[in-house]
């Protein structure tokens, strides 16, 4: 009987564990020259796009995978991995066969995705990505008479090379890391904005990502440039499949500030987490480094993290131009066996730069999660300022809450605190909230919530709102 | 039998006579032999490592040191300071030998026992062998910690220690000194001291180290047990001479009740490397940590704590400050541990860090790893320079400034310098921190 409601509560769960049946263009697994030629000519890439994914891939060879972080995972064997999938219908017909394949169609319908240009997202430009390819990418009529490119990178490499050319790679070298090298061999697809000097945005630009072929990774690229004085704010979603095989997100995302440029990044990311046994679910690889390149330059990150099997990611903000500011917003929430390592670097480089850092990590049922930071301030970034507050709050005495900073400074007059806190949800208010009516479940949600407000109303407000909830379906039965 | 990993001349033969060199106590021998076989098994540490990333093992200078012979008993102090008069005991230890002077006659009362470990050993060799294991983290820490291949080697060729037994329910008002001066050069100094407090007891030890020779290594061990509702205070007095390295590694165990409290400060050394842990191993056990260090030109200091809270309704509070200048450099890495089941525990981690001028440098790694739910875990860290509106006001009432620099850091070093029980030792530490700035 038992067995049967934790069934049923896994479905409620996580709701977007359909698959699609979908006729896939795929390859045969495995990763050599071939495929890396293979995945670049069915892309039509130019020979320099060719010629970086290639250096890629022997740099990725040299490379070993990182074992530092607090995570436990078998050995992944990347001989098994599937490096380009796509929905048959795009192979005969590009983007708009794709996106008459009713199936395709239908996925990103029940996942509630708009690809028309609907009145309820009048203010959401959405790219979206359906394992290896972009499929759909709306508003941008719109978005060009601003002068802003917004499209699928490959569309980019055709379109706009002399872009993709200057700024690919400048942000996260291709032998930045592992992952970083592996994506940069194999990468598929992803989102590119450029936003012109002045410009600002008028839309929120958003990306879906979509993994829906077994055996498959996804490995995507989104790379987005704001010129000087320019605003944007994006916006990136992610969802998968159950499956009881673990599958391989590995991304790599570039964001170039100019001078008076602001960039605001944010993510929900709900990919599969695994079952109650922590079979299956997504290991979730990422890279995701901003530059604050120009003087009065702004990066923020916001990032609500409530899936994946294993999450390893830490997005960062150089600060090299003066007067720069960066941001990081982070909820991270963990159940069953899933694991997170999660946190972010703020280099400072540049005179008299800002850096905010604040983390909120759940933990129930027998996850772990990790805290992973790093302020570092160089030599000559003079009058630099950084704030941290990484809180933990534990649900049950099963999960575990590890904080990990690190704080370096080599200048005399930098002002940089650091706190942390880890605690449990405190007994007296739930107690009060009950004796107002409330289930202890409502009021532990009310908590939650509480807890991450600081996050959340970073986020923009749909999906603020769908952050809350996606919260509160979470934390379902986490709690006894 | 694979080949060992030594650090510079520390090989087998280095270690045979290091043990013939030694009064021969079979005991001490065997435990001596075990630290040694761990110790050459671990791999050596590597700028690689997590660990020594921010500290070039290859600063210490294993090659060129010698280690020195064991030192005698004599009767009586080698030499005595005006420190010496507060305190009950006073060790003194220099390259002469170990003089044990009983200045209250707690002593002959019994109400303590302070001695070398060899002697101890030859009386009661199984007690000595359960606690002689090299391994003074390691015991704080309990298992589930990587072992250090500087703590074995320091419970390899420790060719000498001190043994302290505090009797049940008796209490030491001013406590023990132990106060090592070691001069001659290129030598390497390692000892340890083991200090058990029985049920309801209490006990106050200075560790005091001066002196270490050019280009020296001093390494030493020190463990604290903390029997059922009995206190211990612990305090690390570091004023080694400006080219020596010093290696510490610390560790206590608390158990039910138990208090434990320690300083640990570090003016002296080229190179300082600790570890400083505690285990909180019975209900209702607390801990207060305290550090403070102060270093000038190109001195480096590394900086470990662990606060284990195996058992619930644990405390734990921990204050490190440091102070860097010119292009000297502050690491400091602490971990709070709350095992599964020590719940209701309330542990706190603090390090402060004062920049004086551009080039120094300091690294603040705080960390948390929590396996319980039920519980309060906090840490906090700042890195920061003198706040200029402070010295403004200080100079806007007549202060020079020179002196308003000094007031304010004197003042930062001030909660951790008050903790030292001791006048003469605290005035000691005071101006020895606030000196030169």
């Amino acid at each position: 009987m038992k067995e049967l409601k934790t069934d049923s509560r896994l479905v409620e769960d996580y709701k977007y564990g359909f698959t699609s049946a979908v006729e896939e263009d795929t390859v045969p697994p495995g990763l050599n020259e071939e495929i890396v030629r293979y995945i670049s000519r069915k892309k039509g890439e130019p020979e320099w796009m060719l010629d970086f994914r290639l250096k890629a891939l022997q740099r990725w060879r040299r490379k070993t995978e990182p074992r530092w972080a607090l995570v436990d995972y078998p050995p992944i064997d990347y001989q098994a991995i599937r490096y380009f999938s796509a929905p048959r219908s795009y192979a005969y017909g590009g983007k708009e066969g794709a996106l008459a394949d009713p199936e395709v169609k239908k996925t990103f319908e029940r996942l509630g995705i708009p690809l028309e240009e609907r009145a309820r997202f009048e203010g959401v430009a959405v790219d979206a990505v359906f394992d290896s390819v972009s499929v759909a990418t709306t508003h941008q009529k719109m978005l060009e008479d601003l002068g802003i490119v917004f499209c699928a990178f490959s569309e980019a490499v055709q379109k706009h090379p002399d872009l993709v050319r200057k700024y690919l790679g400048t942000v996260v070298p291709p032998a930045d890391n592992f992952f970083a090298a592996l994506n940069s061999a194999v990468f598929t697809d992803g989102s590119f904005c450029y936003v012109p000097p002045g410009v600002k945005c008028p839309i929120e630009l958003s990306t879906y990502f979509r993994i829906n072929a077994a055996g498959t990774g996804q490995f995507e690229r989104t790379l987005i440039i704001a010129d000087r004085g320019a605003q944007v704010s994006y916006l990136e979603g992610c969802t998968a499949p159950m499956r009881d095989e673990n599958q391989l997100h590995a991304a790599v995302v570039e964001l170039i500030a100019l001078e008076d440029a602001t960039i605001k990044y944010s993510t929900v990311q709900n990919w599969y987490p695994g079952d109650d046994q922590g079979r299956g679910g997504i290991y979730n690889f990422v890279t995701k480094r901003g530059h604050c390149r120009g003087a009065r330059s702004r990066i923020s990150w916001t990032q609500v993290e409530v899936g994946s099997a294993i999450t390893w990611k830490y997005p960062s903000c150089i600060l090299e131009g003066d007067y720069s500011t960066g941001e990081f917003y982070s909820v991270a929430f963990t159940n069953r066996k899933m694991q997170a390592d999660t946190g972010t670097k703020m280099i400072h480089i540049g005179r008299h730069t800002r850096s905010t850092v604040v983390s909120k990590g759940i933990s129930a049922g027998e996850s772990r999660n990790t805290y992973r930071g790093l302020v570092r301030i160089e030599p000559g970034a003079t009058d630099a300022r950084n704030h941290s507050s990484c809180d933990s709050l534990l649900i049950g005495d099963r999960c575990s809450a590890n904080t990990f900073p690190c704080v370096e400074s080599e200048t005399s007059d930098a002002v940089i605190e650091h706190e942390a806190t880890t605690s449990r949800i405190s007994e007296d208010q739930v107690f009060y909230l009950r004796s107002r009516g409330l289930t202890a479940e409502a009021a532990r949600s009310i908590i939650v919530n509480g807890f991450c407000r600081e996050v959340f109303k970073q986020l923009p407000m749909e999906f603020a709102v769908e952050a809350v909830k996606l919260l509160e379906i979470k934390m379902e039965g986490s709690i006894g | 039998m694979s080949e060992g990993v030594y650090f510079g001349r520390f090989d087998e033969a280095a270690f045979a006579d290091s043990l013939s060199a030694a009064d021969g106590d079979p005991t001490l021998r065997d435990l001596r032999a075990r630290a040694f076989e761990a110790y050459s098994a671990l791999p050596a540490p590597s700028a690689q490592d997590e660990e020594w990333r921010r500290t070039d093992p290859a600063r210490i200078p294993f090659e060129r040191v010698t280690p020195l012979p064991p030192p005698a008993l004599c009767a009586g102090p080698l030499w005595s300071a005006p420190e010496h008069e507060v305190f009950d005991v006073v060790v003194t230890v220099s390259e002469e030998g170990i003089g044990i002077a009983d200045r209250s006659g707690v002593l002959r009362a019994g109400r303590c026992a302070v001695e070398r470990v060899e002697d101890r050993a030859r009386r009661s060799p199984a007690e000595v062998a359960a606690v002689w294991r090299g391994a003074a983290i390691s015991a704080a820490a309990g298992n589930g910690l990587p072992p250090d291949k500087i703590e074995a080697f320091i419970g390899a060729f420790a060719a000498t220690g001190i043994w302290i037994e505090v009797a049940p329910g008796a209490t030491l008002g001013r406590g023990i000194l132990i106060h090592h001066r070691l001069r001659r050069p290129e030598s390497l100094a390692a000892w340890r001291t083991v200090a058990n407090v029985g049920a309801g007891g209490a006990l106050t030890l200075v560790e005091w180290v001066e002196g270490g020779g050019a280009g020296g290594i001093l390494a030493s061990s020190r463990e604290v047990y903390v029997a059922e509702g009995a206190r211990a205070r612990a305090i690390a007095l570091q004023q080694a001479a400006p080219d020596a390295t010093v290696l510490a590694v610390d560790g206590a165990r608390v158990a039910r009740d138990g208090e434990y409290d320690s300083v640990a400060a570090h003016l002296g050394g080229a190179l300082a490397r600790t570890k400083a842990g505690v285990e909180l191993a019975g209900a209702g056990a607390r801990a207060r940590l305290g550090g403070i260090a102060a270093l000038d030109g190109q001195r480096h200091i590394d900086q470990r704590t662990l606060q284990v809270h195996s058992a619930p309704d644990t405390t734990s509070d921990l204050l490190y400050r440091a102070i860097v200048k010119d292009t000297a450099r502050s690491v400091f890495q602490g971990v709070i541990v709350a095992r599964r089941g020590a719940q209701r525990i309330d542990a706190y981690q603090r390090n402060n860090n004062l920049i004086l001028n551009d080039g120094a440098r300091a690294d603040s790694l705080p960390g948390l790893l929590i396996d319980a739910d039920d519980l309060k875990c906090t840490h906090g860290s700042t890195i920061g320079h003198l706040d200029p509106e402070a010295l403004f006001y200080l100079r806007s009432r007549g202060l020079s400034a020179p002196a308003a620099r000094r007031l304010l850091i004197e003042a930062f070093a001030g909660a951790i310098v008050e903790r030292l029980p001791h006048p003469p030792l605290r005035d000691r530490l005071r101006a020895a921190v606030a000196e030169g700035w």
